[in-house]
């Protein structure tokens, strides 16, 4: 008998996928994060379309706001407010920093780039980075499978490698990552600009987002997301996220010590090996060896049939992620 | 000897070539000046590139639509980062955009200012007698009418010529977005820019 076809694939991918909604453990959760994960790219829609037709009000430029179906929609919304600006005016920004009224929010990323790249260890914008700095810290690498958009295209990009069924895997080392962190701060630094901006995916498709609402065009970043998830999809799985990314790794050293881990409880675990290939960042769960990479997404809890996969909220210590 | 000087010699010239193409724009920054106009309160240029974290901001809160992003074609250090072209789009001096900034690359100003002439400079109009419509018998003036500070940047002459005063003059460009000749006769020339953060 014959291999089936990609097609063929497809179609067992998608009745499978209908049957298998029914067991796994903690289901809600992967519903909870995959409903933030399309907010937050719903917002970077918003936002910028929110802005353009705030602007275009300004210039009373009513003909532009005619032409787009996304301000024509906003108008329907808010053109009959006596004063529109509260709404249009109360977002602005993405995920690499964010304003919602009078708080901002940054990314720990955009604080490393702008300390190295304007050698100031104080600035008024360092504030922006508490909060999303201490919820890194008790959660972890919570951004990349919580909020960041770049992870919903590259987990898009894995689920077609396994429709199409692409055995070619070619790992790299997962310390990689670590050492572009130095360089990219170390070039920073002595080029005197910034430089993960221009590569880190959920701020090149946010700014791509940005320039596509607003002026209708893509710029060079569509081209370099593209490119990442043809590599991801023919050559390395998951490859941006396991070996690349910057801000990955910025979050896994700020996670290291995180109050929220995932652990195995030893007496009931099966050792069936299921938690094993859902772990989109490639880690052994079963074993307990998620050293500071996990980011708390649940899917291997979910996958796990004895429930030995748990959540625990505990100071860290040796023996870290396993229980009798 | 004279083989390995002149390898030497090629080297120093080779090297000396290259940080030169490279330091045209870079040069121009460290003085305080760039190729560049950038919205108003941008602190000079080479401390600009450094604080500037490319989010946009500024061109969401943008209320005239003219700030732009510098693409793939600009220099490597300056990608991302925004800057107004005055033909295409003027600024109208909101101060929005510095208002909104989060790293201070743009420092925020009160749109109210009485004296806007000594926080804004973005740059000096410059005017080309050589083909100002006003310069050759036609009373024209459209650009003294767009100034937003008439009367104290750009002043209007005998027969409407425009005088621009380059102390007052803040550089938002809308005499030159609206200048009816092709090509304009009037340019903003790009200050160089002393603030700092």
């Amino acid at each position: 008998m014959s291999k089936p076809g990609p097609l063929a694939r497809l179609w067992k991918h998608l009745r499978r996928s209908r049957k298998r909604r029914l067991p796994g453990q903690m289901r809600w959760l992967q519903v909870l994060r995959r409903t933030v994960q399309f907010s937050v790219l719903a917002l970077l829609f918003l936002i910028p379309t929110l802005s353009l037709y705030d602007n275009l009000r300004n210039q009373g430029d009513d003909a532009t706001i005619e032409r787009h179906v996304s301000t024509r929609l906003v108008h329907s919304v808010v053109g009959g407010m006596d004063d529109h600006r509260p709404v249009t005016q109360a977002l602005r920004g993405s995920v690499w920093t964010f304003k919602a009224g009078g708080l901002v929010l940054s990314d720990p990323l955009a604080g490393v780039d702008f300390a190295t790249a304007s050698r100031t260890l104080w600035d008024p914008f360092f504030l922006t980075l508490l909060i999303p700095l201490l919820l890194t810290l008790v959660l972890g690498r919570f951004f990349c499978g919580w909020i960041c958009p770049a992870d919903l295209l590259f987990e898009l990009a894995s689920k077609l490698r396994s429709i199409a069924g692409i055995e070619t895997n070619i790992v790299f080392s997962r310390w990689t990552k670590y050492a572009i962190l130095i360089v990219g701060t170390v070039a920073a630094f002595y080029m005197g600009t910034q430089v993960f901006a221009e590569i880190y995916p959920p701020r090149v498709l946010s700014g791509e987002l940005y320039l596509w609402i607003t002026f209708g065009l893509f710029g060079a970043g569509t081209w370099f997301l593209l490119a990442i998830v043809f590599f991801e999809v023919f050559v390395s799985e998951r490859f941006w996220c396991r070996y690349v990314c910057p801000g990955g790794a910025l979050y896994s050293l700020l996670g290291r010590y995180r109050l929220l881990r995932i652990k195995v409880k030893t007496s009931t675990c099966t050792s069936c090996e299921k938690c094993q290939p859902v772990c989109e960042f490639g880690l052994d769960p079963m074993r307990g060896e998620m050293g500071q990479e996990c980011n708390n997404c649940g899917l291997c809890i979910r996958a796990c049939a004895p429930k030995a996969l748990v959540y625990r909220i505990s100071l860290p210590k040796k023996g870290l992620e396993v229980l009798p | 000897v004279l083989k390995s000087a002149g390898v030497i010699g090629g080297l120093v010239a080779f090297a000396r070539a290259s940080l030169g193409s490279k330091n045209d724009y870079i040069g121009i920054a460290s003085e305080g000046g760039t190729n560049y106009i950038r919205p108003p309160g941008a602190v000079n240029e080479a401390e600009f590139l450094r604080r500037c974290i490319r989010c946009h901001k500024c061109g969401e809160n943008c209320s005239a639509g003219c700030i732009k992003f510098v693409g793939p074609e600009g220099p490597p250090e300056a990608r991302g980062t925004p800057y107004i072209v005055p033909r295409e789009k003027g600024c109208v001096l909101c101060q929005r955009c510095n208002n909104g900034c989060p790293s201070g690359a743009l420092q925020p100003i009160d749109p109210d200012h009485e004296r806007l002439w000594e926080e804004v400079d973005m740059g000096v109009a410059v005017i080309d007698e050589n083909i100002c419509n006003s310069f050759h018998g036609y009373l024209c003036g459209i650009c003294i009418r767009a100034c937003p500070l008439e009367g104290v940047a750009l002043k209007a002459g005998l027969w409407e010529k425009p005088i621009v005063d380059p102390d007052k003059c803040v550089g938002c460009g809308l005499c030159e977005q609206v200048c009816p000749h092709m090509p304009q006769a009037l340019r903003i020339k790009p200050a160089k820019r002393t603030r700092t953060a």
